[in-house]
């Protein structure tokens, strides 16, 4: 999908007037990386939170009488619309990305955003009825917390997911030209790259989201 | 959009902001903020249970902030992508729209960094006034000076805070966006609006934080810069705001290291390779990972806080199942890290200066870059000496003991770098190297103070004492800032095409490097004798010596203002222009016209030699401009 630039491999080469297209696609590609790092680093204290305060158990407040895991039908639910939605949009991009066929994404994308948004519904659902508040206790903190930051970025994702197959619509009714050698104006950045970003932080996210599963309904 | 424009031989779409809504500008953004903050917390206040009232003030303040935000158009270019709208070309070409450009979103990274670097030095001189508050209070025994107990808590908490903002964000703010792209060869910022984004979050999270002041009776905020839960938790409503202003400069900082790091790792110009990077380009890279990656632990931190005030969870409330441990571990997982991104951008001014008024090469380039990386990658193993007294469990203190007082041999590495260039150098002792060299004199104190305090015996005794202080500020003060001065002369003349009067500068750099050493070398000794910081009241025998550093205090402050001075007069009634490269250095950014175009460059370069190679017999040009008569430059004479 993107070659690699001259920049990255220090070959000479005259420069442009204007970044090359192979340059404005890596963009957004290291960019995700970075902020799938920053991500994860925003998760650490979440994580870390939830084992310190359960080894520490201060005062026995850990899991207070009648705090205990939520249902775990509706933690699965949750959990399995946003994987089976993350990978609904995965396997309709790398469709796109094999065939070239913008259309076909316009609906596959909007499936998979209505998942997300499902499991954001459900998630919602699930903590307003969960039987007990943020205040009860280390647990009820740790979970209520971690679900929250999931939940606003898996909506986060789903708007993301709706931009891209907007504009897969958009693209397939308005081609995009590649500029001339010469431009002074970059290319937009290709929906193909932009994509690839989108699959890199949803699987991320995916994991965080499984991995947050396991540790508030089974540790 | 633009790319059917050029497909189809029409005139390519010059740059302008997309509006959707409303007259976008930074008079309705502050309106749009304050009338959506008041709601918002009126809001919030009804819903809220508790009878603090901070649900409804956190509140207020991130909707009033989004809604300035919003209302600025950081939204517009959202809105347009989730429609499915390609993002339109953000390459300038068209004029410059004047002054007015600096008060709204700019996608121009010279405007972005001169907006951060008036911002910011604006804070500076803030937070410096803040600091001659404190010293005054020092001039009376028993805390007998001017300010209650209660405000002298706000003020060096907001002293300390809003240095954390400046020491963040001087350097990689105004000086990294202004020349990071020029120097690699790029034309733009990778995500110019977000560049943009991150700078309109440091005077909101700077004003924010004001705001506590006003915040009920007797206002402000009794944690320091720290923040400690559970005091955080229980303290008044000012902490609020102190909470949201520190986390948007968390968010800042984190933006801008992305940016950075994807501008230098993707839009490097042909021929850029990485041994041929400039020093600053190099401490970008290693400050920006810490950059972002350590501030996200922080705002998570923070919104636990704001999660233990507002909802009453209980993360750091022992009451409730929390521990006050566990933000001291959270926050100095970020803190330590903190303290690199002040220092080594500091670093790299340095590194970037010295060649260039020595006239030789940079002494093991090699050697330096592996030392400001190493730097970077110890910082995130350091962090418990922060907490030696109290969470760290006795067993794991040799570990952080030895750590930190590895991270000196990086450190060290990059101190032979700089003598080596000096070595047998026919200096040029301008402005600039001065203050590089007094860079080097004052960290040395301050770096070996730190080898001292990471011995755990030490670090107990003298923990919370003005040993403390005083390591801290010749770190931070005496590296980073006069870094900041060093940056100033060096980079003023292609900022705007005027030198900075040496003379003035002159007595800047001997006041200022007299007065900092005298101000803040006694507080080692006060910290010995048993000075604790955080409290006005010091032992009766220390009032002699606190009132020597408090004058010299001053003198240092006055300093300063021949700095802003030499700054308003050169830039504004100085009517000489500067030459294109008057430090006759061969970096690519001194290589291309004064003012800078709006592009940049009107045909990206093709990078044929490195930024250092000064000496006898060199004549390479460091860079090829095709195509458009610019003449290449010559290496400068030797």
């Amino acid at each position: 999908m993107i070659s690699d630039n001259t920049a990255a491999t220090g070959t000479l080469r005259t420069g442009g007037r204007a970044h090359s297209p192979e340059q404005v696609a890596r963009i957004p590609l290291v960019g995700t990386w970075l902020f799938i790092g920053a991500d994860f680093f925003f998760f650490v204290p979440l994580f870390f939170a939830f084992f310190f305060l359960q080894q520490a158990n201060v005062d026995h407040m850990w899991q207070p009488k009648g705090i205990h895991p939520p249902n775990l039908g509706l933690g699965v639910a949750v959990a399995a619309l946003a994987v089976v939605g993350i990978l609904v949009a995965h396997s309709g991009l790398r469709h796109l990305q094999s065939q070239r066929t913008l259309a076909s994404f316009t609906n596959t994308g909007r499936l998979a955003a209505l998942l997300l948004v499902a499991a954001v519904v459900v998630q919602i659902w699930q903590l307003s009825h969960v039987g007990y508040g943020i205040d009860s206790g280390g647990y009820a903190s740790c979970f209520f917390a971690m679900q929250i930051v999931v939940t606003i970025q898996i909506g986060v994702l789903a708007l993301w997911v709706l931009s891209l197959a907007n504009r897969a619509g958009y693209e397939a009714t308005h081609p995009i030209a590649m500029p001339g050698p010469d431009a002074i104006e970059e290319v937009a950045t290709p929906i193909s790259a932009l994509a690839y970003s989108y699959q890199m932080f949803a699987l991320f996210l995916g994991a965080v989201v499984l991995l947050a599963w396991v540790v508030c309904y089974f540790l | 959009m633009s790319q059917t424009a050029i497909a189809s031989g029409r005139a390519p779409v010059r740059f302008s902001p997309r509006r959707l809504f409303l007259t976008q500008n930074l008079v309705t953004a502050i309106i749009v903020g304050i009338v959506v903050g008041a709601v918002a917390y009126w809001i919030g206040a009804q819903l809220d249970t508790t009878d603090n009232g901070n649900g409804g003030i956190l509140l207020g303040y991130l909707v009033g902030s989004a809604g300035f935000l919003v209302t600025l158009g950081f939204a517009n270019d959202v809105i347009l992508r989730l429609r499915g709208r390609p993002s339109a070309s953000i390459v300038k070409t068209a004029e410059s729209k004047g002054w007015t450009e600096f008060f709204g979103i700019s996608l121009d990274h010279k405007v972005v960094g001169i907006q951060f670097g008036v911002a910011v030095v604006l804070m500076f001189f803030l937070a410096g006034f803040q600091a001659m508050m404190i010293r005054t209070e020092f001039l009376f025994p028993n805390g007998g000076g001017p300010w209650p107990a209660g405000q002298y808590e706000t003020l060096v908490g907001l002293h300390g805070l809003l240095m954390m903002f400046v020491a963040t964000l001087v350097i990689i703010g105004a000086f990294g966006n202004y020349f990071i792209p020029i120097m690699i060869g790029a034309k733009r910022m990778a995500f110019p609006r977000l560049e943009s984004f991150a700078f309109w979050l440091v005077p909101l999270g700077a004003l924010i934080m004001y705001s506590t002041i006003f915040a009920g009776f007797g206002g402000g905020f009794p944690t320091g810069w720290w923040l400690y839960a559970p005091l955080s938790v229980e303290a008044r409503i000012g902490m609020d705001g102190a909470i949201v202003g520190f986390a948007f400069i968390g968010i800042a900082a984190a933006i801008a290291g992305i940016n950075l790091l994807t501008t230098i790792f993707v839009m490097r110009a042909p021929g850029m390779t990485w041994s041929r990077m400039p020093m600053f380009a190099w401490a970008m890279i290693a400050v920006e990972f810490l950059s972002a990656l350590a501030p996200p632990v922080l705002a998570c931190t923070l919104m636990l806080v704001g999660f233990d005030r507002a909802v009453q969870s209980s993360f750091f409330e022992a009451g409730g199942g929390g521990s006050g441990l566990l933000y001291q571990e959270m926050f100095w997982f970020f803190g330590h890290p903190e303290v690199y991104i002040f220092i080594i951008p500091a670093f790299g001014v340095v590194l970037e200066i010295l060649p260039v008024f020595t006239r030789k090469p940079l002494f093991g380039y090699r050697l330096a870059v592996a030392g400001m990386l190493g730097v970077s990658l110890m910082s995130w193993f350091v962090w418990n000496h922060h907490i030696f007294t109290s969470s760290v469990a006795p067993g794991l203190r040799p570990f952080f003991m030895t750590a930190t007082e590895l991270i000196s041999i990086p450190t060290g590495v990059m101190f032979l770098n700089m003598l080596g260039t000096l070595w047998k150098a026919d200096l040029r002792l301008k402005l600039p190297l001065l203050f590089a060299l007094a860079v080097m004199f004052n960290f040395l104190i301050g770096g070996l103070t730190g080898v001292f305090l990471s011995d755990v015996p030490l670090n107990v005794t003298l923990h919370d004492s003005f040993f403390v202080v005083g390591h801290f500020h010749y770190t931070i003060v005496g590296g980073e800032i006069f870094a900041l001065y060093a940056a100033s002369y060096f980079w003023f003349p292609k900022v705007t095409g005027k030198m900075l009067n040496a003379r003035i500068g002159k007595w800047h750099f001997w006041t200022a490097l007299i007065f900092f050493n005298t101000t803040f070398l006694p507080m080692f000794a006060a910290g010995y004798l048993g000075q604790v910081r955080r409290s006005p009241v010091y032992a009766a025998e220390l009032h002699g010596l606190n009132v020597w550093i408090s004058v010299n205090g001053f003198l240092f402050g006055l300093s300063n203002l021949i700095w802003l001075y030499n700054i308003v007069y050169s830039w504004g009634f100085q009517k000489e222009r500067a030459p294109v490269n008057p430090w006759e250095s061969r970096s690519l950014e001194w290589q291309i016209p004064t003012p800078i175009p709006a592009d940049n460059f009107p045909r990206i370069p093709t990078i044929v030699s490195g930024p250092y190679e000064y000496g006898p017999g060199t004549t390479r040009p460091i860079a090829e401009w095709p195509d458009t008569g610019q003449i290449p430059t010559p290496a400068p004479a030797i």
